[in-house]
């Protein structure tokens, strides 16, 4: 699936954009998706939960509100898997203050 | 133009070539959005000043480059970001293998994004421009922040004074900030 040489293109050509423009703005650079007729209607996801192939799920929540498919949000952390979730477990508040800015400290209890 | 109707979610499905149709207008389009849930227009934030602009002064490869993503981008053992106005970020070491990157996000198909994390925080690509001399180096803290924060006070006050504080103290030539 992944394509690097592609990333690393437009990865150059931005970089590069930034120090040739002398002014804040858009730099339009020369990619466009295979099929571009999503733009047509770019929101569609939110309303055609078909459309997305993994939905992002959020534990005790419920996937969708009328015709309205996004995820509700929610406060807990979530994780892309279980096994994220032990893992963070098993990971001291020490440790994770230092890469983890603005985060409470876990409750004693 | 091929005839699939699949949603683009890989950066490997695109060419290059000039775009066929113009960018979206989110802004228009999130309103008819909204107004079809029965919402009230989306208040986007309006910024009265334009943005100060620095020029860089030296050329790429000797430019350090650092790496921001509101992509929902943890590392495996880090607590994960939580979806509802999470204003707190993870700093991700420069050299974490792509493979113990993580995702979650509320507002977007990570599916793609799960299987190569350099969809939307493009490390590796970055390490590989390092490596060749394409720039000097990776700045070696990245910043992983959720997107997605309704409240523009609180992104404002917390979240951009959290990355403020870490590109003052890295001092990139370069930020690299990727939205989703």
């Amino acid at each position: 699936m992944a394509d690097a040489p592609t990333q690393r293109s437009i990865l150059v050509d931005a970089l590069q954009a930034a120090l040739t423009m002398t002014e804040p703005g858009l730099t339009q650079l020369p990619y466009r998706w295979i099929d571009d007729d999503w733009k047509q209607d770019p929101l569609s996801w939110t309303r055609q939960g078909q459309d997305a192939k993994h939905s992002p799920t959020v534990e005790g929540t419920s996937a969708s509100t009328g015709g309205d498919t996004r995820t509700p949000r929610n406060d807990q952390p979530t994780y892309q898997s279980e096994a994220d979730r032990e893992a963070a477990l098993a990971t001291s508040f020490e440790q994770q203050c230092m890469v983890c800015i603005g985060l409470p400290e876990p409750d004693e209890n | 133009m091929s005839n699939t109707t699949e949603t683009p979610g890989t950066i490997g499905e695109v060419l290059a070539g000039l775009s066929a149709l113009p960018a979206p207008d989110y802004i228009a389009e999130t309103k008819k959005l909204y107004g079809g849930l029965g919402y009230p227009d989306y208040a986007w934030a309006e910024r009265s000043e334009t943005p100060a602009f620095v020029p860089v002064d030296k050329p790429l490869s000797e430019c350090t480059v650092m790496l921001i993503g509101s992509g929902g981008i943890y590392v495996r053992g880090q607590v994960a970001l939580h979806t509802k106005d999470d204003t707190s970020i993870r700093l991700i070491p420069a050299e974490t293998p792509s493979a113990d990157l993580r995702i979650n996000h509320f507002a977007y198909d990570w599916t793609d994004a799960s299987q190569d994390p350099n969809c939307v925080f493009p490390l590796d690509r970055l390490r590989d421009l390092a490596e060749d001399g394409t720039i000097a180096a990776v700045a070696p803290q990245a910043v992983g922040f959720m997107g997605g924060i309704y409240s523009t006070r609180r992104l404002m006050a917390e979240t951009a004074e959290h990355i403020l504080a870490q590109v003052k103290a890295q001092e990139p030539d370069l930020v690299l900030l990727v939205p989703v």
